[in-house]
């Protein structure tokens, strides 16, 4: 239990170093690579289903990525994750995907694209569903660890990541 | 709760994706395709599944597959991935027809030193290296290995393969204590085949002998490091002023330079052991030699190394010990001589006085280059104190502090490589020469009893046991990316008891057979000697050949022998030797191999 309240406040400091960098960006400069957890709602009711995907926004195409994610399990418990089809073309993530439910991490998400050209523009590569649990308050969802590879297997040059907030109401 | 999660993977149904998209795709012709792990001139979901299997290894990993690490970085991940995506679909490229390169050495000994080795009956590793040759995958299932000896309680021509760990790289087995191999040349037949199905075979040729005189560190080794003999300099012990000609300590405050001495002491003693395979406080690692290093004298059976001073050699002498070939001598003194032999750190300075980092660690506390040493800085009572916290100190105290601890540093590594390479010596290294009578040790200047290529060259490699004045000042302290000395695996081989040197093992023959003596019975008195012929097989020139007899308590040589040819021999019987009675026959080729005929030779 306390680790997951550690794990929160990680999180808690990558989303203000987050927002710095957000703010730069949006002073004008260059196109930049982004991952950002994208929730269909960010208040929801304790003991509700909500979902959360995973955006990517690359000015270049992306052939594959690794990801992992990070939670409070005193707060939110994991019920599914599945490719999303903006990215997957086969159904399927590469490799069975690795949830540990007591420290609140899930990783190994692994997918590519088989042939042809990558996934560029703004795209999502997963889907997420979670059961909000019955502590009121709000807890954050966030990237942790892997990357985007390009066609000849390079990473971007700088990714930003963007986590969620997620409110849970009584 | 495990039950509630559910997500989506590749099952064998949705394989058929992938080999839909390869009847789509075109591929370059002529060439072998990245990612085509399985050789068949197309990238397609056979190797997606074998991908899968490889994925998240990095070298080193029993997992790790070189055919998979698409961007050669020494990992199998998502980089991987993506260049295999890119690939995905491609056909045309060549069938994969290199067959994988397959390696059997012994206690992993490399390829170019593993000719002909001589192991112990029990203890040593049997290793296969295994390379996909830039073919498709290493199909580890396909490894097969038989020897023509019995192995324990495995029976010459069994399949081997079980006893091994196997992984995309590497074989081992370790033959179990009691294994009690035959004393003889031994053959292995090995086999693998990648994916593509291209197989390699080998074939592998070791003796076992025991050993002559009993393992070398086949008792615990004690190594006492006498840092209290005053041989060289003056006033104080030796140690002491060295530690004050690097200004790690200064007679102005005599409470500090205690503390330094003995600070410098359990520094070195801690960092000699990891050379050893040992932990900093001695106990032992996973794999760790049979030798200790103490610093203060000990009961029992010891050989003592004093550390400390110039030697009478001159003053780029940074250490000298006597090589023991085999560590007969369990107590040896290597602090005689006047100051000839041990460890002298004040050639430091003459050694390295000029390289950078040495100025870099040296300089801000050694007078004589306008520095203040330990005991002489107003803050040096608060910065060696065992209770220092750098947390909480002001910058002042942790510039001075970090000042220290890098020269501490510094000089305890360097001092514990020198006193690891010179207690090498004392445990037997380099034995001179090729196996199996040596260790590749050099014979001339500066390389005797040094390690050398086979031919002849000083390694390029960081071992321990290089000739001292190949080393640079970042090599002994494992500075600016330069990993610290090791062992060379021969060395190590030979330090853990996994390799006899035995210098009658000239090559791997057969065991010798007797048929027959002849005339049998002998008749003596009269007349008083008479020849015999031994009939047989496998006879190397020039065997022993003894009489054995439960009653005499010491075997009765034959005299005069004469190799005819493999299949004979003739020696000389004389009836003072060999009183009448019946005789078992032992014929002892020079490699050691012996057979014996019982109650072969009747004599009247």
């Amino acid at each position: 239990m306390r680790a997951g309240r550690a794990t929160t406040t990680r999180l808690a400091f990558l989303a203000l170093a987050l927002r710095g960098l957000l703010g730069a960006d949006c002073g004008g400069g260059e196109s930049k690579t982004w991952v950002a957890l994208v929730p269909d709602v960010n208040t929801v009711g304790t003991f509700s289903l909500f979902t959360v995907d995973v955006a990517v926004t690359s000015p270049k195409p992306v052939q594959a990525f690794e990801l992992g994610l990070q939670w409070d399990p005193e707060m939110v418990l994991p019920v599914d994750v599945a490719p999303h089809p903006d990215f997957d073309d086969d159904g399927a993530f590469f490799t069975s995907p690795h949830f540990d439910l007591m420290a609140g991490t899930l990783d190994r998400v692994v997918d590519l694209r088989h042939g042809g050209p990558g996934a560029e523009g703004n795209f999502r590569i997963a889907t997420l569903q979670f059961l909000a649990l019955g502590h009121p308050g709000s807890t954050i969802i966030g990237p942790t660890g892997g990357g985007l590879a390009r066609a000849d297997g390079s990473e971007p040059s700088a990714v930003n990541v963007v986590p969620v907030t997620i409110t849970i109401e009584p | 709760m495990f039950a509630a999660l559910r997500s989506l993977v590749r099952s064998p149904t949705n394989l058929s994706i992938g080999l839909a998209l390869v009847l789509c795709a075109a591929g370059a012709s002529g060439a072998a395709l990245l990612g085509d792990l399985d050789g068949d001139g197309a990238i397609d979901a056979a190797d997606e599944a074998l991908l899968v299997g490889y994925y998240g290894a990095a070298q080193g990993d029993s997992n790790f597959e070189p055919a998979a690490d698409l961007n050669h970085d020494g990992r199998v991940d998502f980089h991987d991935l993506a260049l295999f995506g890119t690939g995905f679909g491609a056909t045309g490229g060549d069938q994969d027809t290199t067959p994988p390169d397959l390696l059997v050495t012994l206690n992993d000994i490399p390829d170019d030193m593993n000719d002909l080795l001589v192991v112990p009956p029990e203890g040593f590793q049997i290793t296969l290296l295994l390379d996909s040759a830039g073919g498709s995958a290493i199909d580890t299932s396909s490894l097969s290995l038989v020897s023509d000896q019995d192995i324990g309680t495995y029976a010459a021509g069994t399949e081997l393969r079980p006893r091994f760990q196997v992984t995309p790289t590497r074989a081992a087995w370790k033959i179990p204590a009691g294994s009690e191999l035959a004393r003889t040349t031994h053959y292995l037949q090995a086999s693998i085949a990648d994916v593509a199905g291209n197989i390699t075979e080998v074939s592998y040729g070791f003796a076992v002998r025991d050993f002559a005189y009993g393992p070398p560190l086949g008792n615990l080794q004690t190594i006492f490091l006498d840092f209290g003999q005053d041989r060289s300099l003056g006033p104080e012990i030796d140690f002491l002023e060295d530690l004050r000609s690097f200004g790690l300590s200064s007679s102005a405050d005599p409470a500090i330079e205690s503390l330094m001495r003995d600070r410098l002491v359990g520094e070195i003693v801690a960092r000699v052991h990891p050379y050893y395979g040992r932990n900093s406080d001695g106990s032992p690692g996973p794999d760790a030699a049979n030798v200790v290093f103490i610093d203060t004298a000990p009961g029992g059976t010891y050989s003592r190394l004093c550390v400390g001073g110039e030697s009478s050699l001159g003053a780029a002498f940074l250490g000298a010990a006597t090589m023991d070939v085999n560590n007969m001598n369990e107590s040896q003194d290597e602090c005689g001589g006047g100051a000839i032999f041990g460890i002298f750190p004040q050639a430091l300075d003459n050694l390295w006085g000029g390289d950078a980092e040495f100025q870099a660690s040296f300089d801000p506390l050694m007078a004589s280059h306008g520095g203040t040493p330990v005991g002489e800085d107003p803050l040096d009572t608060v910065v060696t104190a065992p209770t220092f916290d750098p947390g909480s100190a002001t910058v002042e105290e942790l510039t001075r502090w970090g000042v220290i601890e890098n020269a501490v540093d510094a000089f305890a590594q360097t001092i514990a490589s020198v006193i690891a390479h010179e207690s090498g010596h004392l445990l037997g290294l380099v034995a001179h020469g090729p196996t199996p009578a040596g260790l590749y040790g050099g014979t001339t200047a500066a390389k005797t009893d040094h390690n050398v290529t086979p031919s002849g060259a000083s390694p390029s490699e960081n071992y321990l046991m290089n000739a001292g004045g190949t080393f640079s000042f970042n090599e002994m302290t494992g500075r600016n990316g330069s990993p610290l000395p090791v062992f060379r695996v021969l060395n190590w081989a030979y330090l853990r008891d996994r390799l006899v040197l035995n210098s009658q093992v000239t090559g791997l023959y057969p065991p010798p057979q007797i048929s027959s003596a002849s005339p049998n019975p002998l008749e003596l008195d009269p007349p008083v000697s008479a020849q015999i012929t031994i009939s047989g097989d496998e006879f190397v020139e020039t065997p022993w050949i003894d009489l054995l007899q439960e009653d005499l308590p010491t075997p009765r040589p034959l005299q005069n022998v004469i190799f005819v040819d493999p299949q004979t021999l003739q020696a000389t019987a004389n009836m003072y030797v060999v009183p009448a009675g019946v005789y078992d026959v032992r014929v002892t080729n020079p490699d050691g191999q012996e057979v014996t005929l019982v109650d072969g030779l009747e004599v009247q």
